[in-house]
């Protein structure tokens, strides 16, 4: 089970770049895209799912170009789409059937899958009501719920976590886990703590460029020695913000507790913490950027 | 004040929103090219407006005479499908929901939108102006341009109809029956038979002469006004009109006509039908649901009829009538690790079976228990009624009754914004395409059975299998045409027309469905059967280049 991602471009109309030159290979496991809003994790995650073509390069799933015959992933492939609608007069499970035929799955097996999907989605109290009448959680667990009945290889899920309550969110996310092993998971996501609950590798995008690409720990070493916490007044904060790169900040009664990505410490009293995705991910994407906090910023 | 800037903004927001796509330049290229086509040279076939195989010389004052007919009696039909969007744009991108949190009254809204509308609908009249002043210099018979005789006519017109056509645009959208594909047939037949009543009641009928009113085309004062002209110069002449018609060579003589006489009272009467039209939009701000989601949810209810009853039987089997309720309240369970059991089978190739019975359900969901009923009783009553009635009156309604389940075929995906999710999955032009096509022409050959088994019964085979190219053809145009155009004004609008000229009317060169003798003989429906292939054909590549973007 192999996925080559291979110097894949994408231009739009207008001479707009979704991707440029971007290039990875992916194994089974769980890749967490993270990025900021517009940096090409959309776009390729249409282009996995064989919704566009893209204007340069290849994509290969087991060595077949996905462009030149999209059938064969289209069997394995599950996709969740970031934006996406419903047939506002079906229940969850016909909508479900419904995607089960056009998936190939046999009538029988299709029932148990979509039984047990609305078990694990916890929809299945609500299965008879018309997904027109569904609530924004609800319709986004339908879309999870269809990107699962063929059991797929090939995982493709956009902002999935997108609209459900805190408790959906960790049963998503523990549901990935379940799923990760013998097939590829593709999450894309600009919640940084989704990433690291469930990813076994991180790619970090932005402007359609691969700006990193590694497991999460390796991303986290990148940092070490690069994250202070800082104890100031509040009266400084707007100045600290100017000249750091600030990852978080919180009032306390004794200042404004600021954590501060930086390479050297911004202040002798600045105290060494641990680095977070959270952290890392603003490193990499302000490194790109190249506005990166004031004179000790990376 | 504050109202008139508020309404300013939201015609403005919304004329740039609509002005702004390409479609729109589609639009004002057909116009163009409309336009070009108003004003044939000789030996072109055909003639645009004449009095008794009499036309004007191509001077300002016929030419824009042309155009003011054309501009009052075909754009707005036209206009009317174009614009009918405004609102449901603003419901589809949930603008609407924003501005129904704002101060705006739901008389300023609709209002914006009739203004909008209007404005678009009057740019289009702008553009063919100025085809008009274009197409006196290309035909070149009379090259003096007279600004008033040119322009007074298409405005005077055609604005007041343009004005009832985008006012009526706002209220079909307010009001929830008539918001969809209903509506589109609703409103055909509407201008239609307005049509019929203002050209049947406009000439007397031993003379053939027009009795001048003030009719919301403005055409009898126009023609009154012609008849009079061609009488003065031969008083024999006969009175008999038509606006498009097919000529031979040196048929048609020519006349110099001097344009109408337009009177203070009369611009008032045009002007009268403008006034008027605001009070459509303003009546519509009464079933106008403010983009309220709870009255759209509980139509949806009542719309789900069969969903509804499944429900029931179902929460009878589980006896457990209160949990199909809880749903949204139950108490939250913590969460706890998930588990999904790998798939023992694997999908499988060639289910094209199940896929075809999968759009035939989606095909069917959602309808009213009326409609139902109402298949039911055309199969019987075309079993059970005599066969010249059949003929008569249910075949034209067989031809008619699947148009609701037509309409949505090629724009589903786009309309519930599926498509990602469905052209994702295995086969989405070799099977899934087909499988809604072919769904579609099952569903057809089901509700025209009686009809069917009547014509095998009385032995007319050929009529026959001339009935089942037509069930192949109406849903592959459907298909062609949503795929392409992506909403389903296009095919109702072409699909109309087809069946009011072939079906309603029995114009052989239009009988897709093999209804009249005449077409059978002159082999017509084995042309739509070259057409259904062809739409096919279209429907599959629109249907790639959508895979390809």
């Amino acid at each position: 089970m192999r996925l080559v991602i291979d110097a894949v471009s994408k231009l739009y109309r207008g001479r707009v770049w979704g991707l440029r030159d971007f290039s990875l290979e992916l194994e089974p496991g769980v890749l967490a895209l993270v990025g900021p809003n517009g940096a090409g994790k959309s776009t390729l995650m249409r282009i996995l799912a064989t919704i566009t073509k893209p204007t340069a390069g290849r994509v290969t799933w087991n060595g077949t170009d996905i462009s030149r015959s999209p059938d064969q992933l289209r069997a394995v492939l599950g996709y969740l789409p970031q934006d996406f609608g419903v047939y506002p007069n079906l229940n969850a499970v016909e909508f479900l059937q419904y995607m089960a035929a056009l998936k190939g799955l046999p009538g029988r097996a299709a029932r148990q899958r979509i039984e047990e999907l609305l078990h694990v989605v916890n929809l299945f109290e609500a299965r008879d009501r018309p997904l027109g009448g569904y609530s924004g959680g609800m319709k986004q667990r339908v879309g999870i719920a269809q990107a699962l009945l063929n059991d797929p290889q090939l995982l493709i899920v956009d902002e999935p976590t997108a609209g459900l309550d805190p408790e959906e969110r960790v049963r998503f996310r523990n549901l990935l886990s379940d799923l990760a092993g013998e097939r590829i998971v593709i999450l894309s996501t600009h919640i940084v703590s989704d990433a690291e609950a469930a990813a076994t590798e991180i790619a970090v995008i932005n402007g359609g460029q691969l700006l990193e690409h590694a497991e999460p720990e390796r991303l986290l070493q990148a940092l070490e020695g690069k994250v202070w916490q800082w104890v100031i007044p509040s009266t400084e904060l707007t100045a600290v913000k100017e000249r750091y790169l600030i990852s978080s900040s919180a009032r306390r009664s004794d200042g404004v507790h600021v954590r501060v990505v930086s390479e050297a410490p911004p202040a002798p009293n600045a105290q060494a913490v641990a680095p977070t995705l959270e952290d890392a991910y603003l490193y990499f994407i302000s490194s790109a950027n190249g506005s990166t906090g004031g004179e000790n910023g990376p | 004040m504050r109202t008139l800037h508020t309404l300013y903004h939201l015609t403005r927001a919304d004329f740039f929103e609509r002005f702004r796509r390409y479609s729109f330049l589609v639009v004002l290229a057909i116009t163009v090219g409309a336009g070009y086509l108003f004003v044939p040279p000789e030996g072109a076939g055909y003639l645009v407006l004449h009095v008794g195989l009499r036309r004007g010389i191509y001077n300002s004052a016929w030419i824009g005479l042309v155009f003011g007919f054309i501009a009052a009696m075909h754009l707005p039909l036209f206009g009317f499908y174009l614009v009918k969007n405004a609102l449901e744009r603003d419901r589809q991108t949930g603008v609407g929901q924003i501005i129904a949190t704002t101060p705006i009254s739901k008389p300023v809204y609709v209002v914006g939108k009739w203004l909008s509308n209007l404005a678009v609908l009057t740019l289009i009249l702008g553009v063919l102006t100025v085809m008009a002043v274009i197409m006196q210099l290309v035909r070149a018979e009379d090259l003096t341009i007279n600004p008033w005789a040119l322009v007074g006519p298409i405005w005077l017109m055609g604005l007041p109809a343009l004005a009832i056509a985008a006012a009526m645009a706002v209220l079909f959208e307010s009001v929830s029956f008539l918001r969809g594909s209903l509506g589109n047939v609703a409103f055909l037949f509407i201008w239609l038979s307005m049509m019929g009543r203002v050209l049947s009641g406009a000439f007397d009928e031993a003379t053939h002469l027009a009795q001048p009113t003030n009719d919301l085309l403005g055409f009898t004062r126009a023609m009154a006004d012609i008849q009079q002209q061609v009488l003065a110069l031969e008083p024999d002449a006969h009175m008999g009109s038509g606006l498009i018609v097919p000529v031979g060579d040196g048929e048609v003589s020519t006349f110099v006509w001097d344009g109408i006489g337009w009177s203070v009272g009369s611009v008032l009467g045009r002007a009268m039908w403008s006034g008027m039209a605001v009070v459509i939009p303003l009546a519509s701000a009464i079933p106008f649901d403010r983009f309220d989601p709870a009255r759209s949810r509980q139509r949806l209810k009542r719309e789900g009829l069969l969903t509804r009853l499944q429900k029931r039987m179902g929460a009878i089997r589980r006896r457990d009538v209160l949990r199909r309720q809880c749903a949204e309240t139950r108490v939250i369970q913590a969460a706890t690790a998930v588990h999904l059991t790998p798939l023992a089978l694997a999908p499988q190739r060639g289910q094209f079976l199940g896929v075809l019975v999968a759009e035939l359900k989606l095909m069917l969901r959602g309808h009213s228990l009326i409609w139902y009923a109402g298949t039911v009783g055309l199969i019987l009553a075309c079993l059970v009624i005599p066969l010249q009635y059949v003929k008569q009156y249910l075949l034209p309604m067989v031809w008619l009754w699947p148009v609701l389940i037509w309409s949505q075929l090629g724009i589903r995906e786009r309309r519930y914004n599926t498509g990602q999710m469905v052209f994702s999955a295995p086969h989405p032009v070799t099977r899934q395409l087909p499988a809604t096509w072919l769904a579609a022409v099952f569903f057809t050959v089901v509700a025209g059975s009686g009809a069917c088994v009547r014509l095998a019964l009385t032995g007319e085979i050929t009529g026959l299998l001339a009935w089942f190219v037509g069930a192949l053809f109406a849903p592959a145009l459907a298909l062609a045409l949503g795929v392409w155009v992506g909403n389903s004004r296009a095919f109702e609008i072409v699909y109309l027309l087809l069946w009011y000229l072939g079906v309603m009317n029995q114009v052989p060169a239009f009988d897709y469905a093999g209804v009249t003798p005449a077409g059978l003989a002159m082999n017509i429906p084995l042309v739509y059967l070259g057409l259904t292939a062809g739409m096919v054909v279209l429907a599959v590549i629109g249907r790639r280049r959508q895979l390809q973007m």
